[in-house]
């Protein structure tokens, strides 16, 4: 079985342009310096995590899916 | 207002002084170690040239504004207003000078067709036109970077992912450099609100009938096609479509265009470092972030205060603008270790040349890619460049570091 999804984000590459908090807002939030965070990583489908993932104009977001 | 009460400085205000043009980097060095917030007299706001300031600024959105029309409509008189009327029309629908929510809804719909990943798709195609462009110059020995070389590979690429032909190519180019004359803030040409707007009426009347055409006969994923399909979903008006290609149009080739050439001429100063990047190709990704953070296309952007904002102890007051440094930030020694060196493989980089925040360039991974492509391949082909002339000359922007020529010789490696 599959295990449970893992979103990450690089804050060395975000630069707060917000898509991901605006694509999928139960999964992002913005921190207090406006980076973005993962709040829940199961808040919306793997289809819509791999398109916040490729929406990121900076790769910042990696999805992945432990075999 | 109090001016006393303001921090000042020694230097002086004059963002379009000929040294202040030719070398940016100094000058903005002096303001950011002496006064890193200071109200410009001159240019009637406040200039930012601290990292920290300049990306807390960029990523608020909530107190600052992009709305540059809006605050331009402030400053003029009906008469005034009048004037401007197509540049109105066409730049207030721009959404790189608007907030939210309009801002977003056009972000969102134009951001899938620049993702890394999109882009990438479009490399080996970009490889060939800079591979023709070279296949051409080449056996000359010479060329004139910015024309002959910068300014052809964004250009060809910007109109295919549009959907345009490729028939009138100097026609746009003259139109978008008429407009570039009105929001590059180019103080040397008085007659600059007049050339703008015949410009934009010339783009606008180009633009028109291609829209029209494209209705009739919609395609996959051209942007004209993109932005067509969305109107017919409701919330755009036809000219809210025509502003937006225009300023991709105008986005999608000049900064580009002047990344290349930038980048050009600082590896051209380095010759070591063209070295470098012909013999480790695999470098080209950090080298195009270094050569953005060394000296990038766009010095400065734009923001207004929407409220009274209290800036590490500095008051802003709502309706003032600001100047906001990116170039600046870009050699703060606080951010960058030894900032003003070329390390074509500095690690971390978190340069702001794209801005930062929601504004954040949406053709960023496109620049990226065209400009690596570009300095791979002429790095691949010719030996170091060397300039004709030493006599370069900027264009007088406060916003664009833009070369008017850079003419060099070369010879084509064996």
């Amino acid at each position: 079985m599959a295990g449970k999804v893992i979103v990450t984000v690089d804050h060395g590459k975000c630069v707060g342009t917000t898509i991901c908090v605006l694509t999928v807002p139960k999964v992002f939030a913005l921190d207090e310096v406006g980076q973005a965070i993962v709040i829940d990583p199961d808040g919306d489908t793997l289809a819509r995590l791999r398109y916040a993932e490729d929406q990121c104009p900076q790769s910042a977001i990696t999805v992945e899916v432990p075999e | 207002m109090t001016e006393g009460m303001r921090p000042t400085t020694k230097i002086h205000d004059d963002l379009m002084a000929p040294e202040v043009v030719n070398d940016p980097h100094s000058y903005y060095r002096v303001l950011r170690e002496s006064a890193p917030i200071h109200f410009n007299q001159k240019w009637g706001g406040w200039v930012l040239t601290g990292y920290d300031d300049v990306v807390q600024v960029l990523r608020d959105q909530y107190r600052f504004s992009s709305d540059r029309m809006g605050f331009l409509a402030k400053e003029l008189s009906d008469e005034q207003r009048g004037g401007y009327a197509p540049i109105f029309e066409v730049l207030s629908r721009w959404f790189v000078f608007a907030d939210p929510p309009f801002h977003t809804r056009l972000r969102l719909l134009l951001n899938p067709l620049f993702t890394p990943k999109v882009v990438g798709g479009f490399r080996p195609m970009v490889r060939g036109i800079v591979g023709g462009i070279l296949d051409e110059l080449g056996p000359k020995g010479r060329m004139e970077v910015v024309k002959q070389f910068a300014y052809q590979v964004p250009m060809s690429v910007i109109l295919g992912l549009i959907g345009m032909p490729d028939l009138d190519r100097e026609k746009i180019k003259h139109w978008s450099e008429q407009i570039g004359v009105f929001f590059f803030i180019r103080a040397d040409e008085p007659r600059r609100r007049e050339i703008a707007c015949e410009g934009v009426t010339a783009m606008v009347d180009y633009i028109r009938p291609l829209v029209e055409e494209r209705r009739k006969d919609l395609r996959d994923d051209d942007i004209i096609s993109v932005l067509i399909r969305a109107q017919n979903e409701g919330g755009l008006d036809d000219m809210d479509v025509i502003s937006t290609i225009i300023l991709l149009i105008f986005g999608g080739h000049e900064t580009t265009m002047n990344l290349i050439t930038n980048g050009t001429l600082a590896l051209m100063r380095h010759p070591a470092e063209w070295e470098r990047l012909h013999n480790d190709p695999s470098i080209a990704e950090k080298a195009v972030e270094e050569l953005l953070r060394y000296d990038g296309s766009v010095k400065t952007t734009v923001r207004w205060a929407k409220v009274d904002v209290d800036l590490k102890g500095t008051k802003i007051k709502q309706g003032e603008r600001l100047l906001i440094g990116l170039s600046a930030a870009n050699r703060d020694p606080l951010q960058f270790s030894d900032p003003d060196s070329l390390d074509l493989t500095r690690d971390p980089n978190a340069h702001v040349a794209f801005a930062h925040g929601i504004h954040t360039c949406i053709g960023g991974p496109l620049a990226r890619m065209e400009a690596q492509e570009s300095l791979l391949e002429m790095t691949k082909r010719l030996t170091c460049p060397v300039l004709e002339t030493n006599d370069l000359h900027y264009v007088p922007s406060v916003i664009h570091r833009a070369l008017e020529k850079m003419p060099v010789t070369f010879k084509v490696r064996k």
